[in-house]
Order: structure tokens, then C-alpha cells, then sequence
């Protein structure tokens, strides 16, 4: 197990270092067979797993040269760039790591730390992140001509892959620092990738924005050795709160908030998301933004059930329903994936909150198969974006007819979000029933339990109005085109596609065996959710498995039908209202967040000083 | 609630039958309220079978299917309820019916049928979360979600969640598209909505899923009896004049404003009754 894990965090780099200097075309292969080799470590690395481990790495002295060489690259890229917010919040975390550097607590702890947490994270990562690289082989051709630029983006590409397979895995927070820095920087060298200025842009907002979340992972660190003396998370774990407070703990949470692109931080995920290389979209959407959740669900038995808990539930709360609701005034394909992801981010932060073992099982459920939906969406944009420049949902109109196999798969994507008995259906729900559990435990659960509908309604809404747009049809007799395009991309989209449905099938055992089992590992306790057969059993209600055969075949005809004809009736015209001449008419549109933007904000940052509140009363 | 399989499997059959008689009393019992006469009490069937002999048309195949869809959705969300699953899984079974209705009505081009289906997925905005609470409350006086296990002795839901049965007409009103709330489908305004483009043979599915509409939302007031059968009955009845009552006597409002009263007033109120939920478990 042990040299698993260093495989899955060192095999990438020397992957990344490979693809990088490798000679005329060697940077193909060795990342197809590279992100193939990952996704079958991380499958070995779960079935393997047994009892969490601990490991040393003798890696204290880079870590800490490679922080400062990193923040003095932040520092210079500020200068450069003429970013004042960039050189500031560097040089503000020079001075404190310094600063914290003398009074570092001395433990010996193993550093790298391996749970089944981790080791679900690992098959997110690289089963989706590998999916995403073989994607980018094929993207990067059209996007660039310089092979040196090819070359570089894969290997970093690749990287990324090592550092989100560091990350998951540290036990040490310092360490852990250094590796949310690098996915800061990560995201600021992907969105910038194509040097215009809107990529610019958007790239300094994302740098300085996470910055505020190394300033507060900073904040923690300092506050842990005066407070705690300890900064490992396994220590932490045997602390007693009641007596040392919570507030360093509310500044780590503070940082992952911001990872995570909770309202007033979600324009720097919409920046990335809206820059034009789709694949930054992706891996930012799909695997670098569930730091977030992670990190409070690794926090989350310290958390749950104080009034920080509280505070962080709330936000994530309030953030599911509004981010929704952002999403509906939004018409470009590539923000209303990117408002939905936040959104879900923030039920996710909220399940992690609540902390029940309920909660937490449906907090990963939604990590896991929101990454694998979204990755499929995104990946979906950017092959529409290269085959017809489409960009917005309007121009998505009866793309069926053009595009049929993409058009399923945007189809599939989204119903795989929202409808029985997908994961992230079957989350939500456990997020409804598992809240309603707990309600009579804390009465502060009720309003969860409000955000928790209203937001899946209101994602309903949003869905539809799309997923009807892509599948209208001008006529019987279209005719179809079957699109031809890029190997590698339909390998990636047909294998996300088969897991989706391999995976609703069967999603109870799945659900017990991967999600549930964690759940309980990590709370110490018996599992709740139990699967019998293919059914899912749980203490207050049952899902049979011909619920979950039959909504499958429900949900999917609708797209099969598509294709089918019924012969032998007249065909007429749709009424026009008396016209001659045909309309043409559609309202996607919503302004909410014309409407409501700037009070929301202003009651978000509040929230977000609440937060802090929170952490110095609990 | 438990019934013996074989009578659960006789409504399931014959449900939308049910919901053609329920649709025939309404049609007279409202009649009645505005001095006519009103149609016979089997109107509904005749009018079933005028449909099926009319010439069948369709835009699409993919229209018409999709109507048929909406159809069976109905009818396994109405099975559900009768057979007593998960009642959350249950309404959003019944969710998805109407989200294939919306699906349907945009997948042609016409701007009533879409104007229609928009509206239609903001009337579901407004009762779906009301469904979804009261489906909570019932949670919290049983302890349980599924149907099956709704009973529990000396225990009779109204009088714990009266304030939810109000929630349950008002969702019911917008649900079954009455006046006031009946922007969806707005006749005089965008006549029908999405159903427009339905015809013959097609429309008739539309038509029907209506009907187990009703079976459903009384079954889910059915729900409001405890085990109580007479008493289930009793209040369907009392739903049943009173929301057409108000259809008779209202005007229509704007969807903004359907959506301002559900979440400013009707939702509030399901919410202390929640809360009053858990006070007293």
C-alpha cells in the first residue's frame, strides 16, 4: 500500500518531467498510457486499502525552500503583471511564514497520511483527471501549433495530477499549505495558458483570490502552534475543543470556502471556467475545487455541531440555492456549468458541515459523481466550442440534429445530475433524508433542510430549460449527421459516459461499499446506509432495486425516443397564432443576479466574518 | 398505510379511471357552483373517445412520445404512492413527469408551447418545495419515509401539521393548474400552454395524465388520515370543494406573483409547522 501511494504522488511528476523533455511525438503516448496507468494504481491503491497509514517523507527542508521560491514567484508575478493585490498578499505570506517558521511546532508524526478518504480522492483524481489529460492530447493540437506549448501543457497537465495526489494524501498542514499554493499556482498557469488579456485577467484574480486562502491557512498555522502545538490532522483529531477554541480551525475552514468559490469568491472559478481553454475548466471543476469539501469533511468531526460548523453549513447553504439561482440568468453554456458547480460545491460543504455519518456519505457521493458529470459537460463544451464555435445556449438549439452522439452525452450529463438514480441524484436525496434525520438533534437542521430543497428544485429548473433546448427538433424527418471528431476525445466522454451508467446500476453496493464504508471510517462508527442486492437499505425507508430499474429506463428513453419514428400519421405545423410567418421565440432568461447580486455579496462577506465569529465563540 | 397487495393493484390499474370519474364530479360540481348544469358526470370518457376517433396528427414523433412519457411517468408515480415507497422519492418521480411535459413542449417550435413550459417549470418552483416539506413532516410524525409505514396509533397528521395541509392545497392548486394559479396553461392568454401541440390520440395521453394527477394529489391528502380510512376520505372531500371552490371564485395571478405568495407566505408557514414538528418530537 505504502509504495502505491508514493507511486500515485511521485509516478506523475516523473511522468510530467518525461512529456515535458520528451523527443518529437513520445509526449502522446507516455500521457495516454501514463493517465491510464494512474487510474489503475488509484483502483489498486482503494482495493488494496485496509487500515489508514502513515508515512515519512524526509521532505521537510524542499518544502519549505520550494514555499519560498514559490511566493517569491507570486511576489514577482504581482510586480510584473502590475497586480497590486498579487505582490501584497505574497509578500503578507512571506512575512508570516517566516514568522511561522520560528515557532513551528515539533511533532513526529507521519506526514503523509492515508485514509479511505484518500484513497476515494485518489480514483477522482486520477480516474477523472487521467480522462481529462487523454481529452487534452487531443485538444492541445488544435489549440496550439508550438510543440514546445504542447509539450508544456501536458506535463503540467500531469503535475497537477501528482500535486492533487499530494494533497489528499498529507497528514502534515504545513505541507499542506505548500501543495494548496501549488494548485493556486496551477490554476494560474492553466488559465493564463493562452496569454490574452481576458485569460490574464482572469488568471490574477484567480491568483489573488486563493492567496486570501493561503493568508488564512497561514493564519491557522500560527494560531494551531500557539494554540494547539500541534499542525497534523490526526493530531488534531485527539484535541478537546471545549477548552482550546476554534478559532485557528475557522481560518483553515475560511480557506477552504475560498477554494471552494463560495459567493463573494466565485468569480475567480468563473474566470477560470469562462477562460478559453476548456480544460483548465475541467480539471478546476472536476478535481482542484473539491479541496474544498475535502478539507471540511477531514475537519468536519471537529466542526460538526459546534456553531463554526453551524456558520459553515449555513454558507454552504445559502450558496447551493443562490449559486442556482444564479446560473438560470445565465445563458453561456460555460457559466451556467460553472455557477451549477459552485452551487453543488456548496451543498457539499454544507453535508460536510453537518457532519452526520448520513451527511458525510452523501457529501461524497456528490464529489464523486458531481466530478464525474461535470468533467463529461465540460469536456462536452469544449468539443461543441471546437466543432461549431457554440458557445451559448441559444446556439445549442436542436443540436441533436447536428451533433447527435454529443448532444446524448451533454443529455446524459445532465440527467446524470439531476434525476433517479444516478449518484448525484441519490445524493441529494440522502442529503434531504439524512437532514430530516437529524432534525430533531438541532433545530438549526431545519433550515438546511429549506436550502437543501429549494435547491435541488430550483437545479431541476435549470436543467430542464437547457437539456430541452439541446433536444428540440425542427421536424420528423431531420436528418442526422453523426459528427467525426477526435479519437481521444471520445474515449474520454465514452468512458465517462459508461461509468455513469455502469455506476447507476449500481449505485447502492456502491454507495455502501465505497461512500458509506468511509463515512463510518472516518466518524468511528457502525455504517448507516446498507445495500442489499442491488437495493439500498437504510434505517427509515428502503430503495428497491426495481425503483432503480425502473427510473433508469425512464430517464433514459426520453433519449433513446429521439430516434424513433412513428410511421404512418400526418405531420403538421406547429400553430403560430394565426401568422404566416414562423416565430421564433425562446426565454431561457432570468436576471437574478441582476436583481439580487449586490445585496447577496455585500450579506456573503458578513457571513464570511460570521464565520470567524463563530470560530472564537465555539 | 396497508391494504391488501390485490386492492393496491386493482387502483394502480384502474387509476386513471379514477382520476376520469374525480375530473367528471369536478366538472359538474363546479358547474354547479356557477348555477349550470353542467356536462354529465362521464363527460371525461366521452370526450376520451371523441379524442381517439379524430384524425392523428403530431409534429414529431419525438413530441408525441415524450407526451406518452409524461403519461407513464404519471402512472409510476401515482403506483408509487399506492404501493408506498419513499415519499420523497415519490414526488420526485412525480417531478420528473411533469419535467418530461416541460421536455416535450420544448422540443417543438412554438412560442406558446415554450412560453407554457417555462412557466410550467416555475409553477414547479413554487409547489414542488411545498411538496417536499410536507413530505418532512410526515417524516417526523412517523419516522419513517416510506409510504407503507404511515400509521401509528392514536397518531392523525392534520391535527400535527395543519399548517402543512394548508401548504398541501395551495401546492395541489398550482399542481392541478387552478385558478388562481393556473398561468401554465392560461387558455385565454397562451392557449393551454404545453399542451398545445398535443392532438388525437397524443393529446389523449396529456389528457389522462391529468386524471392521475388527481388520483395522486388525493392520495397525498389521503395521507393527512393517518390510517384512518374514513377520515382520509373525509378530508379529500374537503380538499376536493374547497380547491374548487377557489378556482370558481379567484382571478388569475401573474407566475412572478404565484411564486411571491408561495415563498413569501405559503412557505413560511409550512416551515413553522416543521418546526412546531420538532418542538413537540
Amino acid at each position: 500500500m505504502g509504495t502505491l501511494v508514493l507511486l500515485l504522488i511521485f509516478l506523475p511528476f516523473i511522468l510530467s518531467l518525461a512529456i515535458f523533455f520528451s523527443k518529437d511525438n513520445y509526449e502522446k503516448p507516455i500521457s495516454i498510457g501514463g493517465a491510464i496507468f494512474l487510474a489503475i494504481l488509484s483502483i489498486s491503491a482503494w482495493q488494496n486499502f485496509g487500515e489508514p497509514i502513515f508515512l515519512h517523507l524526509p521532505l521537510d527542508i524542499f518544502i519549505i525552500v520550494a514555499d519560498f521560491v514559490l511566493l517569491g514567484y507570486f511576489l514577482i508575478q504581482g510586480y510584473k503583471k502590475d497586480s497590486l493585490p498579487v505582490s501584497l498578499l505574497a509578500l503578507l505570506q512571506i512575512v508570516m511564514f517566516i514568522y511561522f517558521l520560528f515557532i513551528a511546532p515539533s511533532v513526529d508524526v507521519g506526514d503523509i497520511y492515508v485514509d479511505s478518504l484518500s484513497t476515494i480522492m485518489y480514483l477522482l483524481i486520477n480516474i477523472v483527471g487521467g480522462l481529462i489529460v487523454i481529452y487534452a492530447v487531443g485538444y492541445i493540437e488544435d489549440e496550439s501549433s508550438d510543440k514546445k506549448k504542447q509539450k508544456y501543457f501536458l506535463s503540467l497537465l500531469m503535475a497537477f495530477l501528482g500535486v492533487m495526489n499530494f494533497l489528499v494524501s498529507v497528514n502534515n498542514i504545513e505541507w499542506f499549505f505548500f501543495l494548496f499554493e501549488v494548485t493556486t499556482l496551477a490554476s494560474y498557469l492553466l488559465i493564463r495558458f493562452r496569454g490574452d488579456s481576458i485569460s490574464i485577467e482572469n488568471s490574477l484574480r484567480a491568483l489573488w483570490m486563493n492567496q486570501i486562502g493561503g493568508v488564512a491557512i497561514l493564519v491557522f498555522l500560527i494560531g494551531a502552534s500557539y494554540e494547539y502545538g500541534t499542525i497534523h490532522f490526526t493530531e488534531l483529531l485527539k484535541l478537546d475543543f471545549a477548552t482550546l477554541g476554534l478559532l485557528p480551525v475557522a481560518f483553515l475552514a475560511i480557506a477552504a470556502l475560498i477554494k471552494g468559490a463560495m459567493i463573494p469568491f466565485d468569480k475567480w472559478l468563473l474566470g477560470a471556467m469562462v477562460a478559453p481553454t476548456p480544460v483548465s475548466a475541467i480539471l478546476h471543476s472536476a478535481t482542484m475545487v473539491k479541496i474544498a469539501p475535502f478539507l471540511i469533511i477531514k475537519l468536519s468531526v471537529i466542526i460538526s455541531g459546534t456553531y463554526l460548523g453551524f456558520a459553515i453549513s449555513f454558507i454552504g447553504g445559502v450558496v447551493f440555492v443562490l449559486a442556482a439561482a444564479y446560473a438560470l440568468s445565465k445563458s453561456y453554456f460555460k457559466e451556467i456549468l460553472a455557477y451549477s458547480t459552485i452551487s453543488l460545491l456548496g451543498l457539499m460543504i454544507m453535508l460536510g458541515a453537518i457532519g452526520t455519518n448520513l451527511a458525510l456519505s452523501a457529501a461524497l457521493m456528490l464529489i464523486v459523481f458531481h466530478g464525474i458529470s461535470k468533467a463529461l459537460l465540460f469536456m462536452e463544451a469544449g468539443i461543441l466550442e471546437k466543432l461549431f464555435g457554440a458557445k451559448t445556449i441559444d446556439k445549442y438549439g436542436e443540436l441533436i440534429q447536428k451533433a447527435p452522439i454529443n448532444a446524448m452525452l451533454i443529455a446524459l450529463g445532465f440527467i446524470s445530475v439531476t434525476l433517479p438514480p444516478f449518484g448525484a441524484f441519490l445524493a441529494k436525496w440522502l442529503a434531504l433524508e439524512s437532514i430530516s434525520f437529524g432534525l430533531k438533534d438541532s433545530i438549526f437542521s431545519s433550515l438546511f433542510l429549506v436550502f437543501t430543497i429549494v435547491g435541488s428544485v430550483i437545479f431541476m429548473l435549470l436543467y430542464f430549460r437547457v437539456l430541452g433546448a439541446i433536444l428540440s427538433k425542427r421536424g420528423e424527418d431531420v436528418g442526422f449527421r453523426v459528427e467525426r471528431y477526435k479519437n481521444t476525445y471520445k474515449f474520454s466522454t465514452y468512458a465517462l459516459g459508461a461509468i455513469l451508467l455502469f455506476s447507476s446500476i449500481n449505485i447502492a453496493p456502491l454507495s455502501e461499499h465505497l461512500f458509506s464504508q468511509t463515512a463510518s471510517a472516518l466518524l468511528g462508527e457502525e455504517k448507516i446506509l446498507l445495500s442489499s442486492g442491488l437495493s439500498f437499505v437504510l434505517p427509515f425507508t428502503n430503495i428497491s432495486f426495481w425503483y432503480i430499474l425502473l427510473s433508469f429506463a425512464l430517464m433514459l428513453s426520453p433519449l433513446l425516443l429521439y430516434f424513433f419514428h412513428i410511421n404512418e400519421i400526418d405531420r403538421t405545423k406547429e400553430y403560430q397564432g394565426g401568422e404566416r410567418m414562423e416565430l421564433n421565440f425562446n426565454s431561457y432568461f432570468f436576471d437574478i443576479e441582476g436583481a439580487i447580486g449586490k445585496r447577496t455579496t455585500q450579506a456573503m462577506i458578513l457571513c464570511f466574518i460570521a464565520v470567524m465569529v463563530a470560530g472564537g465563540l465555539s | 398505510m396497508s391494504q391488501s397487495p390485490l386492492v393496491v393493484l386493482l387502483l394502480v390499474i384502474f387509476a386513471p379511471l379514477i382520476g376520469g370519474v374525480i375530473y367528471g364530479v369536478e366538472r359538474v360540481v363546479k358547474a354547479r357552483m356557477q348555477n349550470r348544469v353542467g356536462p354529465p358526470l362521464l363527460q371525461p370518457f366521452f370526450d376520451l373517445f371523441k379524442l381517439a376517433d379524430k384524425r392523428v396528427m403530431s409534429i414529431h414523433s419525438y413530441h408525441a412520445s415524450l407526451g406518452v412519457l409524461h403519461f407513464l411517468a404519471a402512472w409510476v408515480a401515482t403506483a408509487m404512492i399506492l404501493y408506498g415507497f419513499d415519499l420523497i422519492l415519490v414526488i420526485f418521480m412525480h417531478l420528473l413527469s411533469t419535467a418530461l411535459l416541460v421536455m416535450g413542449a420544448y422540443s417543438v417550435r412554438s412560442i406558446y408551447s415554450h412560453i407554457g413550459a417555462t412557466r410550467e417549470l416555475i409553477a414547479m418552483l413554487s409547489h414542488e418545495p411545498l411538496f417536499l416539506l410536507t413530505g418532512v413532516g410526515f417524516f417526523l410524525v412517523y419516522g419513517s419515509f416510506e409510504v407503507s409505514s404511515f400509521s401509528k396509533e392514536g397518531v392523525t397528521p392534520l391535527l400535527l401539521m395543519p399548517l402543512l395541509f394548508i401548504a398541501t392545497i395551495f401546492a395541489i392548486l398550482i399542481k392541478l393548474k387552478k385558478s388562481p394559479f393556473d398561468a401554465a396553461e392560461a387558455h385565454q392568454e397562451i392557449i393551454g400552454g404545453a399542451e398545445i401541440e398535443y392532438s388525437g390520440i397524443f393529446f389523449e395521453a396529456i389528457y389522462t395524465a391529468k386524471w392521475l394527477e388527481y388520483v395522486f394529489v388525493y392520495a397525498f391528502v389521503f395521507l393527512f388520515g393517518g390510517g384512518s380510512l374514513l377520515l382520509g376520505f373525509i378530508l379529500c372531500l374537503i380538499v376536493f370543494l374547497i380547491v374548487n371552490l377557489i378556482d370558481n371564485s379567484t382571478a388569475r395571478v401573474t407566475y412572478q406573483d404565484m411564486t411571491k405568495i408561495t415563498y413569501k407566505y405559503i412557505m413560511p408557514l409550512a416551515f413553522l409547522n416543521i418546526l412546531y414538528l420538532i418542538y413537540i418530537g
